[in-house]
């Protein structure tokens, strides 16, 4: 049996297509990580955007995720998917950026503000306010919106990772650094709470 | 099992994170309890509803935007390599590049190992063994001639005599 395939036996990570770009990457391939950003680019804009609720802001820390890959080549090493891996660096990097937020402009709840214009100005998305789209499903889209910001911030990110992600279970623990049980745990409670909040859209 | 214990566990049934042995339970209490099926269909239709809220799509132009803002962040020193990487890497201009820096390296040792010989040591090549004996003696020469010409020195031995001349 030669190196490689012992180390792929012991690495399984090294076939995820990812990993294979990200290590081609290390090499020096830069097309390799132009593909890396082609694959994941809108994946963790929209996770990031979701998360953060400001469009600018989502496309700037999408681009400094992608600035802390581009630097951590030189050190990466395959111990998890490709996809785990991008997805910590945005959480990280999102959860701070929420943090500076609240810190300089939220009132103490911990929650975003809850004047509407405030809250219209924060969710301003202007790919979903396309000419002419019915008022009532805009309404629905920023009630959806407020129901998933009013979670707590871990209850939020799993919210988003499962539904719009579409992370694994196994997926979201490793992300969030988690244990399974907490986060079948955070995801139960976060499912009763939206079906509270939610409650007037769903039972019209 | 009680309701309440049911309800927790109802939204992981619909992601089928379940055990087999909790799947069966659940499964069991809702062929006959009317309130944790209809809490079933509340959880399920709100996790539908969340698809309502539409992807973004990035600028199309994000990549370039990407590059543009990895040079801007980085420092002068980088930028300056990055740009050297550029021309003469990706433009295959790399053996130029070798070709140019063997030829300054070995022009630096070329120069270095040159001897230069001073214009005085090339003018007493030409002069034979006794002129060259004057020119390594010609400060005890002009210190003779020197000696000489101090009046001084002369009357030394007159005054060394005074004593004798007192007596």
């Amino acid at each position: 049996m030669s190196a490689i395939d012992s180390q792929n036996k012991i690495n399984p990570y090294l076939a995820d297509p990812a990993v294979i770009l990200m290590l081609e990457f290390q090499k020096g391939d830069n097309t390799s990580f132009e593909k890396l950003m082609v694959l994941y680019y809108p994946r963790i804009l929209n996770f990031i955007n979701r998360f953060v609720g400001r469009r600018q802001v989502a496309e700037d820390l999408t681009q400094e995720v992608f600035i802390k890959v581009y630097h951590s080549a030189a050190s990466y090493k395959p111990q998890s998917k490709f996809q785990t891996w991008i997805y910590t660096i945005a959480k990280n990097i999102s959860l701070n950026e929420l943090r500076k937020y609240k810190n300089s402009t939220v009132s103490l709840d911990g929650t975003f503000a809850t004047e509407d214009d405030e809250l219209k100005k924060q969710w301003e998305d202007l790919d979903a306010k396309k000419p002419g789209q019915d008022l009532v499903e805009e309404e629905v889209v920023s009630q959806i919106k407020a129901a998933i910001d009013e979670l707590p911030e871990n209850q939020k990110m799993a919210v988003i990772l499962l539904r719009y992600e579409q992370l694994s279970y196994d997926e979201i623990a490793a992300t969030m650094n988690l244990s399974m049980q907490a986060v079948k745990s955070l995801l139960s409670r976060a499912k009763e709470n939206l079906k509270v909040k939610l409650a007037n859209l769903v039972n019209e | 099992m009680q309701c309440a214990e049911i309800k927790n566990l109802i939204p992981l049934y619909l992601d089928q994170v379940l055990d087999s042995k909790e799947n069966q339970l659940v499964a069991k209490h809702l062929t006959t309890c009317l309130a944790c099926q209809k809490e079933l269909n509340a959880i399920k239709r709100t996790w539908n509803l969340l698809e309502k809220w539409p992807d973004i799509k990035p600028s199309s132009t994000y990549v370039s935007e990407f590059w543009t803002k990895l040079s801007s962040d980085a420092p002068w020193y980088k930028r300056v390599l990055d740009k050297f990487k550029q021309v003469f890497v990706k433009e295959g201009l790399a053996p130029v590049l070798v070709t140019v820096c063997i030829i300054l390296v070995v022009g630096v040792v070329i120069k270095k190992t040159s001897v230069v010989v001073p214009e005085s040591e090339q003018a007493m090549v030409s002069l034979n063994p006794s002129e060259l004996e004057m020119i390594e003696n010609v400060e005890l020469a002009e210190n003779y001639d020197i000696v000489q010409d101090i009046d001084f020195l002369q009357d030394l031995d007159v005054i060394e005599n005074c004593d004798d001349l007192e007596t």
